[in-house]
């Protein structure tokens, strides 16, 4: 049972944050001047000039990216299980087998659903 | 058992549906369904325990309303992509797991399990239905969101993530209205019942049914659970806000899911009323009624169009079906809880429950917008008799079932006994 | 099983003639319902003759279906099917060529039958059956020409008003049964010897049974029907609202003679509304212009005489003013309607007059029956209401205050029988008609109610002449001990009534053949037009309100209704108010959401 007071600390760096954030834009609306321009009113595209229609990133994009976490995060759990391997013995080691398993299966999934082929 | 079949069964068919056709993924998703079910069955009454994975009454009642709920929309549903039947045994895999735990973080997985999965389905006709679980896929990651951060202080007061552990203080009851929200978010209690109206318009009749049976169902073990010390007593904030606004906004309905999506979040609100005593065979009966009732109905909405269905739709569909149109009316008759259907029993045990816990206000409210749903679910039940051109095109395995859900309406009426004792050794 | 069949043949007449009676040529319905009657008519006599008769059946629990037939209800059934045959036969021919003919006589045996019930009943829920039932045909026969809003109007006030008399006669039953619990009359009868039980609601059951007979009889104060009553056909009023029907109350009085015996306050009660109902339509029927409500005040002043003689103690002579008064009523309303077939419809005796030339037959029925009615010495009503006079003196709830009111009555009612006579067929011709006499179907039945007015009253004549009607019905009603008078002073009496009734007709016959009238007069016409404004003042009184508080209630209910639609209403509008949160922006739901939380949290019990 930890004691509210711990929090405190936690709460005054929210406020303290919160300040900052509302406090920049805030100052920004009252101080900067305001004379809006063509270029201004631009969308923003990392400063060049916009590139026309705004075409959308292809579906395999995400696909791919998601495809990238799943093995990502797959890493991330596997490397603090070959930290502790050892110790967790069979039962750790099945358990991992299980997860690994899972994921494969994931990807046979994504594999045969043709999401691999690029056009 | 029960979860070794279903996560055999996902596992498998995840693969096996490259090579079956549609139709044999869903006779393989029935016959997985089914077999968890039997399982169950086999082992009623036997709790079982493996690490954070326990299997006790509550699960076991549970899971059986959500096994049923997602066998109905499985056989309602023809699909020719096999995802379909997939999602709905995943969902039904992180339902059954969402029943049997009392481990806060094996539940938030088994929610994001459960939810997942239905979210895809909220989505499967294109076109409004992508709008509406859009917005239910952000506020369920809300709600979601608050039920980790519940989690959290709870683990930070307690020490422990099973829930049941006694705790004080404001950390605690912060966590613990923070759990109820999420839950509460899962079950559509008011104000977390946003999504409700507009997914169960927006979404696939069979989803539908499948939102308001199964997943009721499993996020109710949860809250059982989670609110088995002592309810939160905001609690009745919750109950107030259900059942007044489920009803009241239900009145003007001119749509049936619609419609049955704000009784949805009425009931809701009177299940949760067999919280404050905690009694799992209360709440388990009216589970139980609602889940043939609300699956009833939803079951006929979907013979008659898997789209919307106005009010208007559905009348004559008496003299078209004179089968789905008096299940429609004695599943609207029983939502309401007319005596000599199974709804009225119900709401008899949960009223009861109320009661005994001394929540005279909150009875009161009930039972005065009970009397208010009267209107609406009169409304419901007697458009089926109303002159019209209703359309449906019923096929034989929905009409049967159908038969055999309105049949066991009356018998849970007219002997509520033969069951209870059933639910009583289950919990 | 024979005095059952008295009943059915007039109901079977009906039951006939209902059904079938459209598809039979046009005499046809009228000498059915004729021979029935008379069958029923003979049928009776001859139980009479052999005896009397009692019939009695299963009916209700503690209540059987009972008939006696002794020589009171004989006498009613006598006159009941005796002059209604007459009036039935004089009806074929008025009746002729009316689009309603044979439903005319369907109902004309439909009352006969409840008459019969009525008369016949010995036990006071029988009874009650026939005095709904004969309420019932009154009501379709004054309704009978329905077209006629007016008369549909007049139909529906004869029911009402008949209405509040017969609650009074139910719950006086129920006191009877109460104290009783027996309805027969037999039994009761039985039952009241000795001392009484509960004399002050006895007294009351005794008062409600009479507020019963006021109604049916149209006494003070539930007079008001009975001239409007006038709206039936001409027949229905003879038969109906002068000689039977009416006479009901009086009826009901002298059965229940031995219950107001023993209430010596109820009979005084009675005698004095009696009395006043007597001067009260002898005052009103002075105004009148219509020929047919003329006779009808008569109706209800005779009446009043019948109350006058039953509330002081002298039942049979009550049924003695019937009987005559049902023969020399009945002439002067078929006289009546001979007047107005002859006129074509013509029924305002301001448009009369000078009819003494053409109706050679009709203006002897009209005379006699109007002497008859003024008290003319040796006439039949001369006698009957000679005989009312005396019992106000020798009867034990009588009085000198009776005999010199009914005195004074019986000069009034001389006065304006003659008047009656004189606009009808005195003086010169008012109206632009060409009279012609009846037709024999109609004219015999009128000679031979002629006759009857002129004889009946030879059935009891004063002491020391022998009276015949007096022992007759002595074994039927209750023994009420007379005093005798000693001979001069009846027979001054006698006199003094016959000089009394001759003043009055010839004052009558002289003043209103007179060019003018003088002030004073016309002022009391014109009130007596108005019945002395009874109507206006109930509708003030009774009627109106009554209907303003129906309104407000009916105002109330919309009221209530409207309140109960409107409190649905704003629980609807609330809900769709609720409902209208669900704009569809996620943006909304979320923040609701947060919000909903911190609610939650805020009421948390920290």
């Amino acid at each position: 049972m930890a004691p509210v007071a711990e929090y405190v600390n936690v709460l005054i760096y929210l406020g303290v944050a919160l300040f900052i954030g509302v406090a920049a834009l805030v100052a920004g609306a009252l101080l900067g001047p305001k004379k809006p321009g063509r270029a201004k009113l631009m969308p923003y595209e990392s400063g060049n000039d916009p590139a026309g229609e705004v075409k959308r990133f292809p579906v395999h994009f995400y696909v791919v990216a998601m495809l990238f976490i799943l093995f990502d995060v797959e890493v991330a759990f596997l490397w603090p299980y070959a930290v502790s391997a050892g110790g967790l013995g069979l039962y750790g080691f099945l358990g991992v087998l299980a997860f690994t398993l899972l994921l494969f299966v994931g990807f046979l999934y994504e594999w045969w659903k043709g999401v691999m082929r690029w056009h | 058992m029960t979860l070794a079949i279903l996560a055999v069964f996902s596992v498998a068919l995840t693969l096996l549906g490259f090579v079956l056709p549609p139709q044999g993924v869903k006779r393989a998703t029935l016959l997985g369904l089914a077999l968890a079910l039997l399982s169950l069955l086999l082992t009623w009454g036997k709790p079982f325990a493996f690490g954070p994975y326990t299997v006790d009454g509550v699960s076991q009642v549970f899971t059986l309303l959500a096994l049923l709920g997602a066998l109905w929309t499985v056989g309602l549903v023809r699909s020719r992509r096999f995802e379909f039947y997939l999602l709905v045994l995943y969902a039904a895999l992180g339902m059954h797991l969402l029943a049997s735990t009392r481990h806060l973080l094996l539940m938030l997985v088994a929610l994001e399990a459960l939810s997942l999965p239905l979210y895809a389905l909220a989505t499967w006709r294109r076109g409004q239905g992508l709008e509406a679980a859009l917005k239910y896929f952000l506020l369920g990651a809300l709600a979601a969101a608050f039920f980790l951060y519940g989690t959290a202080l709870f683990y930070g007061a307690t020490g422990s993530f099973l829930v049941g552990t006694p705790g004080q203080g404001p950390l605690y009851a912060l966590a613990l209205g923070l759990l109820l929200v999420g839950l509460g978010f899962k079950v559509a209690l008011a104000p977390f019942h946003f999504w409700t109206p507009d997914v169960y318009q927006g979404s696939p009749t069979p989803v539908v049914l499948f939102m308001a049976t199964s997943v009721k169902a499993a996020a109710f073990a949860a809250l059982l659970r989670v609110a088995s010390p002592g309810v939160p007593d905001a609690l009745s904030l919750l109950i107030v806000l259900s059942v007044l606004l489920g009803n009241l906004a239900a009145l003007g309905q001119k749509e049936a899911k619609r419609l049955l999506a704000y009784s949805s979040i009425a009931h809701a609100g009177y299940m949760a009323l067999a919280l404050y005593t905690g009694n799992a065979q209360a709440l388990g009966f009216y589970l139980l009624t609602y889940v043939l009732a609300t699956g009833l109905a939803f079951a006929v909405l979907s013979e008659v169009s898997p789209d919307r269905v106005p009010l208007e739709s559905l009348r004559g569909l008496f003299r078209k079906d004179p089968l789905l149109g008096l299940a429609l009316f004695l599943a609207s008759l029983s939502l309401l809880g007319l005596p000599p259907l199974a709804g009225f029993w119900g709401k008899y045990l949960v009223f009861l429950e109320a009661a005994k816990a001394g929540q005279w206000g909150l009875l009161v409210l009930a039972l005065l917008t009970s009397a208010v749903s009267a209107y609406y679910y009169l409304g419901l039940g007697l458009a089926v008799f109303q002159k019209g051109e209703a359309e449906a095109l019923p096929r034989p395995w929905a009409r049967n079932v159908a038969l055999l859900v309105a049949l066991l309406l009356l018998l849970l009426g007219l002997f509520p006994g033969s069951l209870l004792p059933a639910l009583a050794a289950g919990s | 099983m024979a005095l059952l069949l008295t009943i059915l043949l007039p109901l079977f007449g009906f039951a006939l003639l209902g059904l079938f009676g459209k598809r039979m040529q046009e005499p046809l319905p009228g000498v059915i319902a004729s021979g029935l009657v008379l069958a029923s008519f003979l049928l009776g006599v001859g139980l009479l003759l052999s005896g009397g008769a009692r019939f009695e059946t299963e009916w209700l629990p503690g209540i059987p279906f009972s008939l006696l037939l002794d020589n009171l209800s004989g006498l009613m059934l006598m006159i009941v099917t005796g002059v209604g045959f007459l009036i039935h036969v004089y009806a074929i021919g008025y009746m002729a060529k009316d689009p309603g003919y044979s439903r005319f006589f369907a109902y004309f045996n439909l009352f006969i039958a409840m008459m019969l019930t009525l008369v016949l009943a010995d036990s006071y829920p029988v009874m009650f059956i026939g005095w709904e039932g004969v309420g019932l045909a009154s009501f379709l026969l004054i309704g009978f020409w329905y077209q006629n809003a007016q008369y549909a109007d007049s139909a529906r006030k004869a029911f009402i008003v008949n209405r509040i008399g017969d609650l009074g006669f139910l719950l006086g039953m129920a006191i009877l049964w109460a104290l009783y619990g027996t309805l027969s009359i037999s039994e009761l009868k039985e039952a009241l010897e000795g001392p009484l039980k509960n004399p002050s609601l006895l007294a009351l059951a005794g008062l409600l049974l009479f507020l019963g007979a006021v109604g049916k009889s149209a006494q003070i104060p539930l007079m008001v029907w009975l001239p409007d009553a006038m709206a039936g056909p001409t027949p229905v009023s003879a038969l109906i609202h002068a000689a039977t029907m009416v006479t009901a109350g009086v009826y009901l009085i002298a059965r229940s003679s031995f219950l107001y015996s023993a209430l010596p306050e109820v009979s005084y009660t009675i005698a004095v509304i009696g009395l006043l109902t007597a001067a009260y339509g002898a005052l009103s029927a002075f105004g009148q212009t219509d020929i047919k409500k003329i006779v009808a005040y008569s109706t209800i002043s005779q009446l009043g005489y019948m109350f006058l003689a039953a509330g002081v103690g002298a039942y049979w002579v009550a049924l003695f003013h019937v009987l005559t008064h049902a023969f020399f009523k009945a002439l002067l309303f078929l006289a009546s309607g001979s007047v107005i077939h002859a006129l074509g419809g013509e029924q305002d005796v301001r448009k009369m007059g000078g009819l003494w030339r053409h109706l050679p037959y009709t203006r002897w029925h009209g005379l006699i029956g109007a002497l008859a009615l003024g008290g003319l010495p040796l006439l039949s009503g001369f006698w009957s209401k000679d005989a009312i006079l005396t019992a106000t003196l020798t009867y034990p709830f009588g009085g000198v205050g009776f005999y010199v009111g009914a005195l004074l009555v019986a000069v009034l009612t001389a006065m304006y029988a003659m008047r009656w006579f004189v606009l009808v067929f005195l003086g010169e011709e008012r109206g632009h008609h060409h009279p012609h006499e009846a037709p024999p179907v109609m004219l015999w039945p009128n000679h031979l109610l002629a006759l009857g007015s002129v004889l009946a009253g030879y059935l009891a004549l004063p002491h020391p002449l022998p009276n015949l009607l007096e022992p007759f019905l002595k074994p039927a009603l209750a023994e009420v001990e007379a005093h005798h008078l000693s001979l001069g002073a009846e027979w001054g009496l006698i006199g003094l009534s016959a000089l009394v009734a001759l003043l009055g007709l010839w004052a009558g016959y002289t003043f209103f053949q007179r060019k003018a009238f003088p002030g004073w007069y016309l002022a009391f016409e014109a009130a007596s037009r108005e019945s002395f404004y009874v109507d206006r003042i109930y509708n003030a009184l009774i009627v109106n309100p009554l209907k303003a508080l129906a309104e407000a209630l009916l105002q109330g209910d919309f009221g209530l209704l409207r309140g109960y639609f409107g409190l649905g209403g704003s629980v609807r509008g609330l809900g769709q108010g609720l409902a209208r949160l669900q704009t569809g922006y996620l943006r909304v739901y979320a923040l609701l959401f947060v919000l909903g939380v911190l609610v939650l949290l805020g009421v948390m019990r920290w």
